[in-house]
């Protein structure tokens, strides 16, 4: 009796345990078909973008029979924290997009696969040199210790969205938009008199107030680095830069509660007609086609303003990624090359997300040969990374989060000085570098 | 006593005499659950706070001593953060029991509405997280939120929205989370209220005693083992508190609304740290306790 309640419990604690480890496998279905399946992680949750993937898939695995590619949305908001837990605990995707910023963080760390070896023989492949055809600025944003981590998907900048009714209503030329950052803040205390918000340039923790800072303080010659490889930001260059961009918030030009806004609610009020001026990039222009083609009659495009030491554009972009970790490295980089070759599925893609593509071949031809995205492919000549001249840095997805959009915040909201919120953020940028 | 029942009562003595294990067969499968689940990650976080592990630099974590614990308590905007996060959580008990208190003895009233109202004050309990979020935020938007403008009309905030003023973001919050709590606590004291026999009241007016007294020396004694319990759930609920910041403000403007619960979410996601956040967990369940022992403490006196 005591042996059968003995047998009883074991059995019972064997199930509860083999059930877990059930629970735990996801097994791998493909190591008895022969097949090979690659997980890819992609953050882009647009209807359109998941259908160009879904097509690009499809006819990817027409081509390869023996290799599926297993998509996963992972919203942009969330992928960090994906990756991270992923990074903690396991489970990492084959491929995966990556935000440019973080591909040296990432490389750094010994998570991410170079792709040298598979970029020269794609090269043969395609019969140019893909790094040539590469955007400069991606070549140095995924390239770390002299190796390459990304295969380009799409590049973007940032240009100056204005709507020309309200320039006429506010007495201005609405064919000369302004070309200095003093021109701008000239044309946004004019447009003051229309009601509406003049520019919707965004003061909160959110990515949209670095991206749009970075243009400023680099055009006041700030430089994020110094030449010790510390913070460079306490001078009177980005002091300058700073009190010029929060004095926009000071002055009322921007809406009322920018430090607390998303770029989506700054996207909302330009696409409604509620605000003059924003800095966006091209998928605003879609997003307007698509949602409110009324508009467009009124959008003009101009490149993004000068500073006194020039014009600095936003470097935006993401590439796919290879991690560590993949069990299957070549159907891997098959599938990388097929999404961000041009001969492949690259131009379905970046022509349905509305974006440039990261490859110059194929940025030259339709539609990227029409306006406004020959307007970005230009003003992309001129976009650059947040620690220009610096190289790319495997802290500056923190610096980025937790220190330069922070510090516009403090000032734009007066609750510390320029020169307080410089120092604090020099001494955040320090210690992160320091860690 | 029948024989079957006398069978099994000599049954159960001899089994408890030999020491049986038998209840330790049913508890197994449970206690593998509980921890596997709850004491296990309690022991591995334990662990990890003592390694400093960055993913930026290790694949693995190896022991480094207390250097995560120190590189904690050295940040320049934790113990910030401590205040706060203790503030926030007080300023919301304050609000969920001031406004409870009254509304579950309104509702132990019998009166025709007194069951739909019951119902309605469960609706900011049962409503997704998410949506009352959203819903807070079009609320206090400065331009047209109409909280907000009644607020701004009285003078108690600027132009901008509560949320996007450092002076004002932390307790625009709070408000919001007291607010929360506050179905759940009614609730809890509208059941401990049922229970006070109405004998009890009937003998007390026969003394002489008026409503108040009979609310402080009746009501207020008996209810106190429910409040000083539901005090502690939603005090430790409200101290690792997260979502509703990070939805509302990310922490910010600046550090204004950075609570704990968001330095431990940046520490691990945006430093890449599991080790620090490990430490600064290990911290806030010391800080948690510290609260909450002189909270339990004091309902268990009383009860005595």
């Amino acid at each position: 009796m005591k042996v059968g309640r003995t047998l009883v419990a074991a059995a019972s604690v064997a199930a509860l345990v083999a059930g877990l480890t059930a629970c735990s496998s996801s097994g791998d279905p493909s190591k008895d078909s022969g097949k090979q399946t690659v997980t890819f992680w992609q953050f882009d949750t647009a209807k359109p973008t998941i259908k160009a993937y879904n097509d690009a898939i499809a006819a990817f695995e027409k081509k390869n029979p023996k290799i599926t590619v297993k998509m996963q949305i992972v919203p942009w908001a969330n992928q960090q924290q994906k990756i991270t837990t992923a990074i903690a605990g396991g489970g990492l995707p084959d491929v995966s997009m990556l935000g440019n910023d973080v591909v040296a963080q990432y490389a750094a760390s010994g998570n991410l696969k170079p792709l040298d070896s598979y970029i020269d023989a794609w090269s043969k492949e395609e019969g140019q040199n893909i790094k040539d055809d590469m955007y400069s600025g991606d070549t140095s944003y995924y390239t770390y210790k002299g190796k390459l981590y990304g295969s380009p998907v799409a590049d973007e900048t940032r240009m100056v969205y204005y709507n020309k009714a309200l320039f006429k209503q506010a007495g201005l030329d609405p064919d000369t938009p302004p070309t200095t950052w003093e021109e701008m803040q000239k044309a946004a205390t004019a447009l003051k008199s229309t009601g509406k918000v003049p520019w919707a340039a965004p003061m909160s923790n959110q990515y949209i107030t670095v991206q749009t800072f970075m243009s400023v303080y680099l055009s006041y010659g700030a430089q994020l680095f110094n030449s010790s490889g510390k913070c460079g930001l306490d001078t009177k260059q980005f002091k300058d830069a700073l009190t010029y961009y929060s004095g926009i918030a000071k002055a009322g030009l921007t809406t009322t509660d920018a430090a607390n806004q998303q770029a989506s609610d700054l996207d909302n009020l330009f696409m409604s007609g509620g605000a003059a001026m924003e800095i966006q990039g091209p998928g605003l222009y879609t997003q307007i086609k698509d949602q409110n083609p009324s508009l467009l009659k009124d959008v003009g495009i101009a490149p993004i303003p000068s500073g006194p030491k020039g014009q600095f554009g936003f470097l935006g972009g993401w590439p796919l990624v290879m991690w560590n970790s993949t069990k299957v490295p070549d159907a891997a980089a098959k599938w990388i090359h097929f999404a961000t070759s041009p001969k492949g599925g690259l131009k379905e893609i970046a022509a349905t997300s509305g974006i440039l593509p990261g490859r110059k071949s194929l940025a030259n031809s339709a539609p990227w040969n029409t306006e406004p995205f020959t307007g970005f492919a230009k003003q992309l000549t001129k976009a650059y990374p947040y620690q220009y001249p610096a190289g790319p840095s495997p802290k500056m997805g923190e610096i980025e989060t937790a220190s330069v959009q922070t510090a516009v915040q403090q000032v734009a909201t007066g609750a510390l000085s320029v020169d307080a919120a410089t120092k604090q953020l020099c001494s955040n940028i320090n210690g992160i570098l320091a860690k | 006593m029948t024989t079957a029942a006398l069978r099994s009562t000599t049954l159960g003595r001899s089994r408890r005499a030999r020491g049986g294990t038998n209840p330790w067969y049913y508890v197994t499968p449970a206690m593998v659950i509980v921890g596997l689940l709850t004491i296990a990650p309690l022991f591995y976080g334990l662990y990890l706070s003592f390694t400093n592990w960055s993913l930026l630099h290790s694949q693995s974590p190896s022991l480094q001593g207390i250097d995560a614990y120190v590189a904690v308590l050295n940040d320049p905007n934790f113990w910030g953060n401590v205040a706060r996060t203790v503030g926030w959580t007080i300023g919301t008990l304050i609000i969920e029991v001031v406004v409870a208190v009254p509304f579950a003895l309104l509702l132990n009233r019998r009166t025709p509405i007194t069951g739909t109202l019951t119902g309605l004050v469960m609706i900011p309990w049962i409503t997704p997280f998410v949506v009352l979020a959203y819903a807070w935020l079009f609320l206090y938007d400065g331009t047209s939120g109409p909280l907000h403008g009644l607020l701004h009309a009285l003078g108690l905030v600027g132009p901008a929205s509560p949320l996007a003023t450092p002076s004002t973001s932390l307790w625009s919050i709070t408000l919001i989370s007291g607010w929360k709590g506050i179905p759940f606590l009614t609730i809890a004291l509208l059941a401990s209220l049922k229970s006070i026999p109405e004998e009890v009241y009937e003998a007390s007016a026969v003394d002489g005693a008026n409503r108040f007294k009979g609310f402080w020396h009746i009501t207020l004694p008996m209810l106190r083992p429910t409040l000083g319990a539901m005090c502690v759930v939603l005090g430790v609920q409200a101290f690792y508190s997260f979502d509703l910041v990070w939805i509302l403000t990310q922490g910010g403007p600046g550090y204004s609304s950075t609570l704990l619960g968001v330095q431990l979410f940046q520490t691990f996601f945006n430093q890449a740290s599991p080790g620090q956040a490990a430490a600064l967990g290990t911290l806030m369940l010391l800080l948690a306790i510290v609260l909450v022992v002189p909270i339990l403490r004091t309902t268990a006196r009383r009860n005595d």
